[in-house]
Formats: C-alpha cells, sequence, structure tokens
C-alpha cells in the first residue's frame, strides 16, 4: 500500500464521517426538547417575536430541508451563525480551536518525551526499583482525575510558589495571528517575550492533561519492549555481541513502536475530550468553554460546527498515525 | 589442516545444566564433555529436546535466565573458560570470535532494518568501521554468501527474501568477523530440501574458506554424515557416543545410535521388504532422566542389572570413538526387532481416483496465480502415489481440491469412475467417507478440548454410520487399537499426548470409516525419527490390511522412496516426472527429479549422488515461465527449444513418464545412478586436503 492510497482512503472516508456525524447530530439537537428561537428572544418576548426569529433562523421549514440547507453551506465552508455569539461559526471555532489543539499537543508532547524512555527504563529494568516506581508513577497517572490534579498544581505553582501562571494563554497581547497557536505563532514572528509567556501558561495545563496519557504511554512501551526483548532477532543482536544500547534503542524500541503507535494515536482522541475538563479549571480559552455554553444555550449552529471539525480532526490524526505506522513497518508498506 | 590435539577451537568440559520450573530443578545437560579442534566440524546430534540447543546456548553464554548452570568448563580457544568470562568481554567475543546461526532465519532477523544495515552493524560494532565502509563490508560478505544481486538485496528487509536467501543473510552476519567457532543450531530445519541443500554446499564452501571450526547441531543423521568430521550423540542430555562421523554411523557402538540409524530408511529399504525399526518407549521427560544409571536403559535391548545400578562411563572403542555402555562389544550383534514386513498390494488392480486436467487458479485483485495447471494422473486401488516437489509447487493445492477443501477451477475428479462435484458439499456423503486426510500438524488438526474418546467417536458417527453406544465403543476400541495407542491414551486430551501419539489419533480417525483414499499431507515431518518410523510402518500396515491407497505428499524423498509405489513430482502446479517409484528415483528422470534427488542427505557415502545445483528460486505461479516451465533453473536446459516450446511427455522402458525435450536414451547417458560417481561436493576436498 503506497503512502497516497492510504491519504486517498483517509480522505474518502473524511466525508462519508462528516456526513454521519452531521446527521445523527442534526438529529439529536432537534429532538431535544427546547426552543431555541425563544431562548434568543427571552422568556417574555410575545410569540410574534419568536415566530419571527425562527424564521431568521430557518427553523421553520421542514427539517430535510433544514438539513439539505445546512450540508449545502457546509459544502462551502460555511458554518452558519453561532445563535449565542451572533458571529460565523468559523470565526469562533477559528479563534478556540488552536488553543485547545495547542494543549493537547503539548501534553502529548509532553506524555510521549517521558513516556517513552520510562518504558524503555522500565522494561530493561523489569522488577528492579526503577521499573516499581515508574509502574506506580504510570497506575497513579492513569487514576488521577485531571481536574484535582489540575487544582493541586495550581495551589502549588501558581498560589504557594508563584513560578507559573494558573490561568489564560498569555500575558500580554497575543503574537500576531498566523495559525492560532501562541507558542508557534510567537516563535515564527520572534516575538520572544510572547513566547516565553505562551510557553509559562501552557506548562500547568499541559502537564496536568499529559499526566494521565502519561501512565498510558509508559504502560503501553513498558509492555511492547518486553515482549520485543524475547524475540529472536534481539537474540541475534546480542550473540552478535552488540552494545546494550544498539540493542535496546536500534534493534527493539523501533519494533515496540510500531504497536504503540496505534495506541498512542487512539489516546490523542481521549485528549481531546480530556482537554475540555483541563480548560475549565485552568480557564484556558478553548473549545471546551464554548462547546459547554452552545450546549446550554441550545446553539444548534455551534454544536454542529464543533462536531463537524473534532471529527475530521480525528480523521485526520488516524491518517497521521497510519502514516507513521507505515513509516516504522516496512512490512505494511509492503502489503497489497 | 595439522589437527594437533592441543590446537583446540572449544573445549567443553564436565558441563552440567538444569532448568527450574515451577520450583522444581530439572536436570537437561548432564556431564557433557567435547572438544573441537581449529577448522573442525563437529556435529551433535539427538532427538528434539534431548539438550542439543542448551548446550548451544551454554556454549554462547545465552542460556534462558531460568536456567542454571552446575558444573563445568567451557573453554574458548585454550584461553576464556567462557563461564567465568565478564559480561564486556563475552560482548566482545560473541560475533567477533564466535557467532552463531539459528534454525528460523525468519524470526532471528529484526523486521525492521534492512538486512544490509544488520549485516554493516556487526562491523561497525567489532570492527570501528565507519557506516559507509560497514555497508561496502557487508555487501561484500552478501557475495560471498553467494547471494544473487547483493547490491539490491542489502537494501531489502527480511520479509522481501525467501527463507534461503534469509539463511544466508545469517551467515553473513555470522562470518563478518571472521570468527574462529561458528555454532549451527539446525540451520536448514523448515527450508526446502534444495534450499537446504544450497545452504548445506554454502557451509561446506566456506569452512574450505574461512577455517572456522563449527559446532553444528542437528536431528537429521544424514545432513551431519555428509558434513562433519565428528559426531556425539546426544540422549536425554548425555553424550552417549561420539566418533568420526563415517566410523560411528557405519559401526554404531551403542544401542541408541545404531537405533536411531535403524529408524531411518534407507537406500534399497521398502515397505514391502524391509520394517523400519522404531526405538520402543519414549524419552525420558525432563528432569526424571536417571543419574545413577543408564539413561537409555528402559528402552535398550541390552540392559540389565548392572545398568540400572550405576551410570557407564566412557569407554574407548577404537581411536577417537568412545561410547557410555557397558556391553558395547554386543551392540553390534543387536537383532533388528523383524517383525515381518507389510505385504506387497498386488498389481494391477483397478483405478481407483482419477484426476483429468485438473486446474486451480487463485484470484485477488488483478493477479491469477495457476497453483495446479492440469494435472491428470490416477491412483489404483490400495495403491501409494508419493507426490513429491518444493514448496510453492502445488502440492497441498491439489490434495486440498480432492477432498473438496477447495474447490478446483477447472478439470475432473473421479473416484472408482463416478465424477466428484467440485464442492464437498455437493459430495455424496457415502463418496465422503471415502477420502480422508492427514494433516501435517497434528496439533491443529485435533480439537484440544475433547478428550481422544470424543473424537475418534465422533469420527465413527459420522464416518461409519454406527449408532449404537456399544458398537461405537467397539469400534473406537478397535481403531484405537490397530494405531497402537493403549486405552488409558483414549480419556486424554491432545494435550496430553506427544506428538507421535496425536499424529496416530489424528490417523485412526482418517480410518474411522472405510477409507479408499486416504491423503496424507507431510504427516511425519513435524515428528522425530523414531516417532515417524512407528507411523510410516503402520500406514504400510494399514495399506496392506485395508487396502487404502494413499496419495501421500512429503518433502523427505527417503520416506517416500520406502512407502510409494510410484511418484509423481511436481514442479510449479505441472507433473512433470511419473511413475513406478523405483523408476523414477533412477535415471532417466527429469532433470528436475534428479536435481531433488540430489539434494537428498544419505548418511552413507554410497547413497549419495552428484550434488546439482538448481539456480534461482520457484518462479511465481501467476506468472509461469514460457515453454518448458522449468527452463529458468534446468541445469540441462538445452536452449531455445526448452525456453519456446512446451515438452512432450517421454516414455521410457519401464513405464515411467517425463515432460522434457530430451529423449530417455540420451537422457540416461547423462545422469549416472546413485553412489556410481564421486561426489562432487567440498566433504571430498576437504579429506584430499587432509591426507
Ligand atoms: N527455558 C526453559 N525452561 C524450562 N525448560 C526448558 C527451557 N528451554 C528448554 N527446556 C526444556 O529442556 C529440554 C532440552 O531442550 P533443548 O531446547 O536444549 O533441546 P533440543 O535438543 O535443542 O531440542 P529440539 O531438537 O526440539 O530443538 C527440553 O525438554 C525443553 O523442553
Ligand atoms: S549401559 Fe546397559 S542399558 Fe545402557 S546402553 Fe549399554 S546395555 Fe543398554
Ligand atoms: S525441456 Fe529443457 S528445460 Fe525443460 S526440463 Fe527438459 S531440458 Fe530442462
Ligand atoms: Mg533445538
Amino acid at each position: 500500500m503506497s503512502f497516497a492510497n492510504v491519504v486517498r482512503r483517509r480522505l474518502i472516508l473524511l466525508v462519508f464521517v462528516v456526513f454521519g456525524v452531521s446527521l445523527v447530530t442534526f438529529a439529536i439537537s432537534h429532538m431535544i426538547p427546547g426552543d431555541p428561537a425563544r431562548m434568543m428572544a427571552g422568556e417574555r418576548a410575545s410569540n410574534e417575536v419568536v415566530a419571527h426569529m425562527r424564521a431568521v433562523l430557518g427553523l421553520d421549514k421542514p427539517l430535510a430541508v433544514q438539513y439539505l440547507a445546512y450540508l449545502r453551506h457546509l459544502a462551502q465552508g460555511d458554518l452558519g451563525i453561532s445563535i449565542l455569539t451572533q458571529r460565523p461559526v468559523l470565526d469562533d471555532l477559528v479563534l478556540f480551536f488552536p488553543a485547545t489543539i495547542e494543549l493537547a499537543v503539548a501534553a502529548l508532547l509532553f506524555a510521549i518525551l517521558l513516556g517513552v524512555p520510562l518504558g524503555v527504563l522500565s522494561a530493561i529494568a523489569k522488577d528492579r526499583a526503577v521499573d516499581q516506581v515508574t509502574r506506580t508513577l504510570s497506575v497513579t497517572g492513569i487514576s488521577t482525575p485531571a481536574f484535582w490534579l489540575g487544582l493541586l498544581l495550581i495551589y502549588l505553582f501558581y498560589g504557594r510558589l508563584g513560578i507559573f501562571p494558573g490561568s489564560g494563554r498569555i500575558d500580554g497581547p497575543p503574537p500576531l495571528h498566523l495559525t492560532g497557536f501562541y507558542t508557534l505563532d510567537a516563535a515564527l514572528t520572534g516575538n520572544w517575550p510572547a513566547l516565553a509567556s505562551a510557553l509559562a501558561h501552557l506548562f500547568l495545563p499541559a502537564l496536568t492533561l499529559g499526566f494521565v496519557h502519561l501512565g498510558i504511554v509508559t504502560r503501553q512501551i513498558r509492555s511492547a519492549m518486553l515482549e520485543v526483548l524475547q524475540e529472536d532477532y534481539v537474540r541475534t543482536a546480542k550473540a552478535s555481541g552488540l552494545s546494550r544500547a544498539q540493542i535496546v534503542l536500534d534493534h527493539a524500541l523501533r519494533n515496540a513502536l510500531i504497536p504503540s503507535v496505534t495506541m498512542i494515536g487512539l489516546a490523542f482522541g481521549d485528549l481531546l475530550y480530556g482537554a475540555v475538563l483541563t480548560e475549565t479549571v485552568f480557564a484556558w480559552p478553548g473549545m471546551g468553554n464554548y462547546v459547554v455554553q452552545s450546549i446550554a444555550a441550545l446553539d444548534f449552529p455551534a454544536i454542529m460546527g464543533f462536531t463537524v471539525v473534532a471529527s475530521t480532526a480525528y480523521v485526520l490524526v488516524n491518517l497521521a498515525v497510519d502514516l507513521t505506522y507505515m513509516f516504522l513497518d516496512p512490512q505494511i508498506r509492503a502489503v497489497g | 589442516m595439522s589437527g594437533a590435539a592441543t590446537d583446540l577451537a572449544l573445549e567443553v568440559d564436565g558441563l552440567i545444566i538444569s532448568y527450574r520450573r515451577r520450583g522444581q530443578t530439572l536436570r537437561v545437560v548432564s556431564d557433557v564433555s567435547l572438544e573441537i579442534r581449529r577448522g573442525e566440524a563437529y556435529g551433535l546430534v539427538g532427538e528434539s529436546g534431548c539438550g542439543k540447543t542448551t548446550v548451544a546456548m551454554a556454549i554462547m553464554r545465552y542460556l534462558p535466565e531460568n536456567a542454571v548452570v552446575e558444573a563445568g568448563r567451557i573453554v574458548f580457544a585454550q584461553s576464556e573458560d567462557l563461564l567465568r568470562a565478564s559480561p564486556a568481554k563475552l560482548r566482545a567475543l560473541r560475533g567477533d570470535r564466535m557467532a552463531m546461526v539459528y534454525q528460523d532465519p525468519g524470526s532471528a532477523l529484526n523486521p525492521s532494518l534492512t538486512v544490509g544495515r544488520q549485516v554493516a552493524e556487526v562491523y561497525e560494532y567489532h570492527r570501528g568501521l565507519s557506516r559507509r565502509d560497514a555497508r561496502e563490508a557487508a555487501q561484500k560478505m552478501l557475495r560471498q554468501v553467494q547471494i544473487s544481486d547483493p547490491d539490491r538485496v542489502v537494501r531489502r528487509y527480511p520479509h522481501e527474501l525467501s527463507g534461503g536467501q534469509q539463511q544466508r543473510i545469517m551467515f553473513a552476519m555470522a562470518l563478518a568477523t571472521d570468527p574462529d567457532l561458528l555454532v549451527l543450531d539446525e540451520p536448514t530445519t523448515g527450508l526446502d530440501a534444495t534450499v537446504e541443500a544450497e545452504v548445506l554446499d554454502l557451509v561446506a564452501q566456506l569452512r574450505a574458506e574461512f577455517k572456522t571450526a563449527i559446532l553444528f547441531i542437528s536431528h537429521n543423521l544424514g545432513i551431519v554424515a555428509r558434513l562433519c568430521e565428528r559426531v556425539g550423540v546426544l540422549y536425554a542430555g548425555r553424550l552417549i557416543e561420539e566418533g568420526p562421523a563415517q566410523e560411528l554411523f557405519a559401526d554404531p557402538r551403542h544401542p541408541y545410535t545404531l537405533a536411531l540409524l535403524r529408524c531411518v530408511p534407507r537406500l534399497g529399504m521398502r515397505k514391502d521388504s524391509h520394517r523400519l525399526d522404531p526405538i520402543p518407549g519414549s524419552l525420558p521427560p525432563l528432569g526424571t532422566a536417571a543419574i545413577n544409571a543408564c539413561v537409555y536403559a528402559p528402552r535398550c535391548p541390552l540392559a540389565r542389572e548392572r545398568c540400572r545400578a550405576e551410570p557407564p562411563p566412557p569407554y574407548a572403542v577404537a581411536a577417537q570413538r568412545s561410547t557410555r555402555c557397558f556391553f558395547h562389544e554386543e551392540v553390534p550383534a543387536i537383532a533388528p526387532s523383524d517383525r515381518g514386513a507389510a505385504q506387497a498390494v498386488e498389481a494391477n488392480q483397478p483405478v481407483l481416483l482419477e484426476i483429468e486436467h485438473l486446474v486451480k487458479t487463485y484470484r485477488s485483485t488483478g493477479t491469477a496465480a495457476t497453483v495446479v495447471a492440469d494435472v491428470s494422473f490416477a491412483v489404483r486401488r490400495g495403491e501409494v502415489l508419493g507426490l513429491v516437489g518444493e514448496s510453492g509447487s502445488g502440492k497441498s493445492s491439489l490434495a486440498k481440491c480432492i477432498v473438496g477443501l477447495i474447490e478446483p477451477t477447472a478439470g475432473r475428479i473421479a473416484l472408482d469412475g463416478a465424477t466428484l462435484s467440485h464442492a464437498a458439499a455437493g459430495r455424496d456423503p457415502a463418496l465422503r467417507r471415502e477420502l480422508q486426510m492427514v494433516f501435517q500438524n497434528p496439533d491443529t488438526a485435533l480439537n484440544p478440548s475433547h478428550t481422544v474418546r470424543h473424537i475418534l467417536g465422533g469420527a465413527v458417527r459420522l464416518l461409519s454410520g454406527l449408532r449404537e453406544k456399544a458398537k461405537v465403543e467397539r469400534r473406537i476400541a478397535h481403531l484405537a487399537a490397530s494405531v497402537r495407542l493403549r486405552p488409558q491414551h483414549l480419556d486424554l486430551r491432545p494435550g496430553a499426548l506427544s506428538g507421535g501419539l496425536k499424529q496416530r489419533v489424528a490417523i485412526a480417525r482418517a480410518f474411522a470409516g472405510a477409507p479408499r483414499l486416504v491423503l496424507c499431507d507431510e504427516p511425519t515431518s513435524a515428528l522425530d525419527v523414531s516417532v515417524q518410523a512407528a507411523i510410516l510402518n503402520l500406514l504400510a500396515e494399514l495399506q496392506a490390511s485395508q487396502s487404502v491407497a494413499y496419495l501421500f505428499i512429503s518433502h523427505d524423498l527417503g520416506v517416500v522412496r520406502y512407502l510409494a509405489d510410484r511418484i509423481a513430482v511436481m514442479y510449479l502446479g505441472e507433473i512433470v516426472d511419473i511413475g513406478p517409484a523405483a523408476s523414477v528415483f533412477n535415471p532417466p528422470h527429469h532433470p528436475y527429479t534428479e536435481a531433488l534427488l540430489s539434494a537428498m542427505p544419505a548418511i552413507s557415502e554410497g547413497e549419495r549422488r552428484a550434488r546439482i545445483k538448481l539456480h534461482g528460486t520457484i518462479p511465481s505461479p501467476s506468472n509461469p515461465p514460457s515453454g518448458c516451465r522449468f527452463h529458468t533453473r534446468c541445469p540441462r536446459y538445452l536452449g531455445d527449444i526448452c525456453r519456446d516450446q512446451v515438452p512432450p511427455w517421454q516414455r521410457d522402458a519401464a513405464g515411467h513418464l517425463y515432460h522434457c525435450h530430451i529423449a530417455p536414451s540420451d537422457l540416461a547417458r547423462l545422469q549416472p545412478a546413485a553412489g556410481k560417481q564421486r561426489t562432487v561436493e567440498p566433504r571430498g576436498a576437504e579429506s584430499k586436503e587432509r591426507s
């Protein structure tokens, strides 16, 4: 299977996913009781006002017509106007989505950069002290509620020590908008004070969110390594007298990463959900707040927009996983 | 080579190794001592589980974690005691001065590194070469192990190479540093006979080039006889006999060695003239071998009081020869336990199975692979048709078409003149009963959660139509007795049985009805020789007593020669050679048959043939060569005629047909019979060099 083939397949899949997800969200959001037109117009508005509002929002048409209209707009990149903010949903998403992605990526990087070495260490020192400590750490990580850890970290690093900020994304004006990721934008424009501030703000939320995944990554790498270290080819490497580092890093880890990529990719999906909680604790202006408010206000266009974009992100993450997988595993590359 | 006793590459002295398992300490290697001189090839033979690999791993200092070396010394190059060497010292020795090649090259190579990288790594690490120099050195070494197209192969991943090529890569890695000692643990088991022969040729050539001492581990006596100067026979962790290979095999002085040799079907042995002589009983389970007695006593025909009271010391019976048997002088006189050979089936029986123009094509997106290409033959009642050929020649697909496990694409299959429908579901149940199959691996063929009684009972009800409980029970007992299962085995599950017993259950199941034709697909290739002998005897007896016919598929030509009445040779989906067993084995025969026979490992010089090498590997069935399908590899290739024209069937005087442009009279002149010609193999060269 060639890389191009995989990309093509995933993109075709994306169309179906977006269609399916939007259909389901559309159906559900119109089945739950509540009248957005009345909510917009206010409790005391007269029936005429509400009816007018309904017509403006297009809510008076049959459901199928509404859905088709939505799809038509969607195909043109128009996600509609948010009932709540009265701004195009797309603009809202462009504003909030990068914040969430930035947080999730930072958390994932933290989990991988620390988790892979810990997992390897734990596997080669199986049942020794390092392994015990690492295993305890990973169980703790997996079972610690994010909001609790977040509050603890805020109390410690912000409240007591005062070395990290406890809320928001940045102090002072944000860097020039290029990608919406503050750290990246600041680095690209050479705005060092903004970069420092963005990184400092990112630190605690990323640590909070990443801690759970650190446990998952460590555990996954450890068990994959233990399995691979039993393989005959590791025996060959040992019997040809290679150094321990070479055996572990070049021969074993490479093969242990192959099954781990899928695991870690799946975890990224969870990470997006986990971000919502973390954002609340750190007042991080991301999707989390936006979605919660939209749901409370029955803001259909916003909810639908979010769902469509989130599922697109999910498919793209899976594509990235597949490509990494193919890059690592020559046997997959050859098949088909 | 000097060969002085002081010039030792390896000395193992009084080695005792145990495995710890569930709190018990089980002894696997007991007091093994052996010496290998520089440049010498020493063969260690023995049945599965006797401790061969354990010895090899101990030498490489690479035992599993639960292994305990209780005593002994392993002295390398007359200086290091490996058992006391530091880890750093060991790392420097391993892969540099001593190297190992394993049984299964597929799993011994790292799947995610190119093979070039894996060979180059050894140079980088042990020779300190730069990445570039190492890559060049690796390419040069690949040329030395005779990989075709080494410049392309270096960039390949292991799964893109054939088994033979993978094993060559392993050899390249092992030889990269020109080691003093090479440990080969069953390096050809699992490879096709022709590939095996090539790898063995390679070992012999590399020996001449590199002058490396070799510890060659194998369960195959023929291979060891061909390749090694000296041999040690291991039984239940003890080295029971040792000596120069030819002498030891020609004149064994331990009852076990003798018994092992009598299990192997040799040249001139046929089911109707020679019964094979399996060893009664079985290996003692791990850790139960007697320490204060002769380990072989429970199975030995010469055993007496003394044998059960003290362990026999090594006796020097001739120059360089020793045996651990009190009564070694009596060994040559042990008579074969002749219980009479199976009766020959009368000739000229009516035809039972008829295959006409059978074709099987596997289709997948865009490609079509024709693995059985227009095959026709017949099997007579009570006849054994042996089917041989390299893996990928279509033997198993053909058998599966006949029993209806897969549907042929075209052609006719008839049993007793009645055409069988292609799908098993459309066949008359009575006909289905008459066709049974026995598979290579009894582990996967028997349901592990059922008792033997349950398995056989199900088959009896299904295949013989018996319903009444008492009758079914009687039939089960009868079946079990006919395959020599004991009544107590009936209540065990397959997991509790040895490989040989499991295969007996599988055979009993196939005979539950009254089959007329049993298709045996490599039924003994997963078994040890002594177990194989018993199964072959059993198959011969059942054939004679129930006049059942077999289509017997095997890559072991010795086994086929012993059991088959007629032989068909398949190449790339076609039958290229078919006829009475003796005439297929003797010239004139198809050039492919000739090459297959030359690859047969034989125990004695007299049985050996000149090695005929085939070029390359078997082509893909999705794109078979034009003209004669064998022309890309044929050592007797004539030129354009072979490439362009499909060869005709040629018939010789013995009623033997083959598919080739060369006429029988011409072929007869080209092809010498077995043993009539000096073998052109490096062992010959080696002994010349020594004299
Ligand atoms: N790690 C282990 N723990 C416990 N028992 C073991 C272990 N490895 C091997 N054994 C047992 O030790 C015995 C000797 O094993 P070994 O692999 O040395 O035999 P072998 O002669 O090489 O057999 P084969 O021909 O099947 O390769 C066998 O009974 C085997 O089941
Ligand atoms: S010592 Fe006794 S039991 Fe052992 S092999 Fe010799 S005769 Fe048989
Ligand atoms: S026809 Fe030609 S290529 Fe084919 S087997 Fe005969 S000699 Fe070889
Ligand atoms: Mg072994």
